[in-house]
């Protein structure tokens, strides 16, 4: 039926469509995952519903949907008592009301997974980093996902290092997946001070397609940036972040998965495994040149102009 | 040494099958060269997955075996356990 977009953009990726005689717009590929698949709803018509309920609460759909998985969970093993079960799209409306509305349990859910499972002393089951819910790329397919995720510096963020595209095009060697998440939180909290698209570097498997084009636009204002300077401005920004991040008490103990992500698959026995994901940080920590606890080195810090 | 290779989306209707299994005797049982067995008797799947001056190189597919990433492991040692080897299609999404 058309596109629709956010004020003054040019991208519109926004979608207005007609279901079922009405119109609504299109479901984003983290709601279908989050509010859908993962809560076991798997027709179209209900997790545009669902989204729909969402939208109108003001609800944001990857921590909805983690948030309902994470409470029909909790009622399964007989932890919460709750009317919820998989795949309940009434119960699921009614949940989202509830928080909204922080009525009864919703009150205790509307703090998130992270405050909900410190209630019920339940975080083994609960699925955040850094006290934010994880969006649906489960990293024990992508594994850069996994870094990705425990390194980002708002948690468990699939927006700061989209490795994916990338991750599946390139040789599979740990060092150049390392390399690759650094470039890109880099790239990004740089292409981010331009106000510019993910959606239109992120389909690149070349990490710096699309940037480039960025660069020279910058430099027809008047602006001298090749794309190495370019990327340390990011390099910058990233450890400035990580600077306040330490700072509020966030280090190497924080950058951690979730347990669910090192225990194996039901359906496929894929895991990450503690050794292997201390490989990845211990890697990225001596790429980033941060100490063993995660703080960036005072050396680095002069490097960067940050300290002089 | 027994070796399952499971297939998902489109790499399924690509090599006909969702199981293929092969075996490996001794020095064959070194991850690259199981890989150039893989390619060599279902060649569907060379523009997805090479394997080059003993490197192993993808394109648009994820390799996981025995629920590790492939990453993890050193393709030049040879294997010591049967081994199960997912291969997944690209995902899309993003915002």
């Amino acid at each position: 039926m058309g596109r629709h977009t956010c004020p003054t953009c040019p991208v519109a990726c926004g979608v207005k469509l007609k279901e079922a005689g009405r119109e609504t717009a299109k479901i984003e590929y983290e709601t279908v995952a989050m509010t859908g698949s993962n809560v076991l709803v798997v027709d179209r018509p209900h997790v545009i519903e669902l989204d729909e309920v969402l939208n109108a609460l003001g609800l944001d759909t990857i921590s909805a949907g983690n948030v309902a998985a994470f409470a029909t969970e909790l009622v399964e093993r007989g932890i919460l008592d709750y009317p919820l079960k998989w795949g309940d799209v009434e119960g699921y409306k009614r949940f989202y009301h509830d928080i909204a509305y922080r009525k009864g349990v919703g009150d205790i859910f509307a703090e998130g997974v992270a405050k909900a499972a410190d209630h019920f002393n339940a975080h083994e089951y609960a699925v955040h980093i850094k006290g934010l819910e994880i969006p649906a790329y489960d990293p024990r397919g992508v594994v850069g996902m996994a870094l990705a995720y425990a390194t980002a510096d708002r948690g468990g963020d699939h927006l700061r290092a989209w490795t994916v595209v990338t991750e599946i095009s390139m040789r599979p060697s740990l060092e150049d997946l390392v390399k690759l998440v650094i470039h890109l939180q880099n790239r990004n909290a740089a292409l981010w001070t331009l106000v510019a698209c993910d959606n239109i570097v992120g389909g690149f498997a070349d990490p710096e397609a699309g940037t480039k084009l960025y660069v020279e636009m910058l430099n027809t204002l008047g602006y001298g940036y090749d794309y190495g300077r370019f990327i340390r401005l990011g390099e910058r920004i990233y450890n400035l972040t990580r600077l306040i991040n330490n700072l509020d008490g966030i280090y190497r103990d924080k950058d951690v998965l979730p347990p669910r992500f090192h225990e194996k698959r039901e359906d496929t026995g894929w895991r990450i495994a503690p050794e292997d994901f201390k490989k990845m940080l211990d890697l990225y920590y001596r790429y980033r040149s941060w100490d063993e606890r995660g703080a960036p080195t005072e050396r680095l810090l002069k490097d960067l102009g940050i300290l002089s | 040494m027994k070796i399952t290779v499971k297939l998902y989306g489109f790499l399924r209707d690509l090599a006909g099958r969702e199981i293929l299994e092969l075996s490996c005797e001794h020095d064959e049982c070194v991850l690259y060269r199981i890989f150039e067995k893989i390619v060599q008797i279902y060649p569907e799947l060379k523009n997805y997955i090479n394997v080059v001056d003993k490197e192993i190189y993808v394109r648009g597919v994820n390799i996981i075996i025995n629920g590790r990433h492939i990453m993890f492991y050193d393709i030049n040692e040879i294997v010591k356990e049967d081994l199960l080897i997912d291969i997944l299609p690209p995902v899309s999404g993003g915002s």
